[in-house]
């Protein structure tokens, strides 16, 4: 009798580890896919800071539409790093805006060059964005399915938020570089 | 498309293997009996088959027109930039170290076609491996893979390794721990899960590749052409595999070659096409 009350207790033990390990490589899972949001939110900011300057050269006197403070910095929250990503939609809607007015701009080769690399930034901040979020998804998950919500209880994780995709927000803001 | 003086040609061509064929098997029937009665016999059993031997070419002859005509016909017709050798395929170091199907002891591979397709640049052969054990006296060959292996350039940029295999009960298809270090992954789209697993070395450049209407075509692909499939995104190139257990490109010995063999190989070449008009590869930018 005794045996087979070590045997189950033994069984649970190695359940419990097993169950702990996994949801702590799922948290790892997601601080490295928020390292890569974090990468190409940096790469996005980069590319266009430089084709506003690229802008700003053919629209001088637009330049209050084309000043806003997006600021980047390690250790954003989700909220944080999702206003960034907003502003920079809402930039990049305006730069490609102002393109139209401006024929010369948008047939320049400097300008295509930055279409194609802000085409590519933002597929890169797409997969990143997925890549955490089916991370989230996985872990989130694991913490409210029984029985890991006992061991997800008991080591105290919690249920991660979600990188949003929100619209780009149309507002005029007060734009500094 | 293919003319009647082609397809006259090519079947006097195989009229004239499929004769020297039948001479050979004659000639040792005859050869065989030949010795049991007399040594002599069996010399000129031994004189007969080296003379009637060498017009055996003309069934090598036959199939290289039949590939000549049929094949690179079809393939000049459809893509660009075609270049197209029979008798080479992909070497048995370039399929092992892409890890996409398990090694074997046995490895073939011919009928090797490049070219571009709408600005794609892609390249397949067919390729076969094997595993042949001999246990005593019994033996047995396992085919791990049998089919076209296509290769096709991706507009993306990226150097990591990603393996998109079809879920198998007690077969996870996960590369070997010592060749590369990869990881499964999970993509959110539950149905594509449900349906394949995937491998990587690099997660975010995974999720880069299989965007969420790349993963519905894969899905469409699988379904379409019904047999097991395996994908692999390795250094900006994009790996298609499909188990169809037959060399399409093969010239019939026994039946008349007609117009039917032309359109039999064009639809190995349509599968091309159609790969890359619904992974919209030509135009991977637009690819969300």
């Amino acid at each position: 009798m005794i045996w087979i009350v070590l045997v189950i207790v033994a069984v649970v033990v190695v359940w419990y580890i097993a169950a702990m390990n996994s949801l702590r490589q799922k948290e790892i899972k997601i601080d490295e896919a928020l390292s890569g949001i974090d990468v190409a939110l940096t790469k996005r900011y980069d590319v266009l800071t430089k084709s506003l300057e690229v802008v700003k050269g053919f629209a001088k006197h637009e330049e209050d539409i084309l000043s806003e403070v997006i600021s980047l910095r390690q250790g954003m929250d989700m909220k944080e790093r999702q206003t960034a990503d907003q502003k920079m939609n809402a930039l990049q809607g305006r730069i490609f805006a102002l393109a139209e007015s401006y024929p010369e701009l948008q047939s320049s080769d400097v300008f295509k060059e930055f279409q194609e690399q802000i085409a590519d930034v933002e597929e890169h901040l797409q997969a990143a964005r997925r890549a955490y979020n089916a991370n989230v998804s996985s872990l989130n998950q694991s913490i409210v399915a029984f029985p890991t919500s006992i061991v997800a209880n008991m080591i105290h994780a919690e249920k991660r938020e979600f990188f949003e995709a929100e619209e780009t927000k149309r507002k005029d803001v007060e734009i500094k570089f | 498309m293919i003319g009647k003086e082609t397809l006259n040609e090519i079947n006097a061509m195989r009229k004239k293997a499929l004769r020297d064929q039948g001479i050979m098997i004659a000639v040792m029937v005859l050869g065989v009996f030949g010795v049991a009665f007399s040594p002599v016999l069996g010399i000129v059993f031994i004189i007969l088959v080296f003379l009637f031997g060498r017009s055996l070419p003309s069934k090598k002859n036959y199939m290289k027109l039949y590939k000549e005509k049929i094949v690179r016909g079809v393939y000049e017709q459809m893509f660009d930039h075609v270049s197209y050798t029979p008798d080479k395929g992909f070497s048995r170091e370039w399929v092992e170290e892409k890890l996409l199907i398990s090694r074997g002891n046995r490895f073939y591979s011919d009928d090797y076609v490049s070219g571009e397709y709408k600005g794609c640049h892609f390249e397949r052969s067919d390729v076969t491996m094997q595993d042949h054990r001999s246990t005593g006296k019994s033996s047995y060959t396992v085919t791990l893979f049998r089919g076209p292996w296509m290769v096709f350039d991706l507009e993306k940029s990226f150097q990591s390794y990603t393996k998109i295999v079809e879920r198998e009960f007690l077969n996870s298809g996960k590369p070997s721990m010592f060749s590369i270090d990869v990881n499964e992954i999970e993509m959110e789209n539950t149905e594509f899960n449900q349906q394949f697993r995937v491998y990587t070395t690099n997660e975010h450049d995974a999720f880069y590749v299989l965007t969420p209407h790349f993963m519905e075509k894969l899905m469409e692909i699988e379904k379409r052409y019904g047999g097991k499939m395996t994908v692999g995104l390795i250094n900006s190139q994009l790996h298609l595999l499909l188990y169809t257990d037959e060399n399409a490109f093969e010239a019939p010995l026994m039946e008349e070659v007609t117009e039917q063999n032309a359109i039999v190989c064009q639809r190995q070449a349509d599968i091309v096409c159609e790969l890359i008009d619904s992974l919209d590869l030509d135009r991977m930018e637009e690819t969300k």
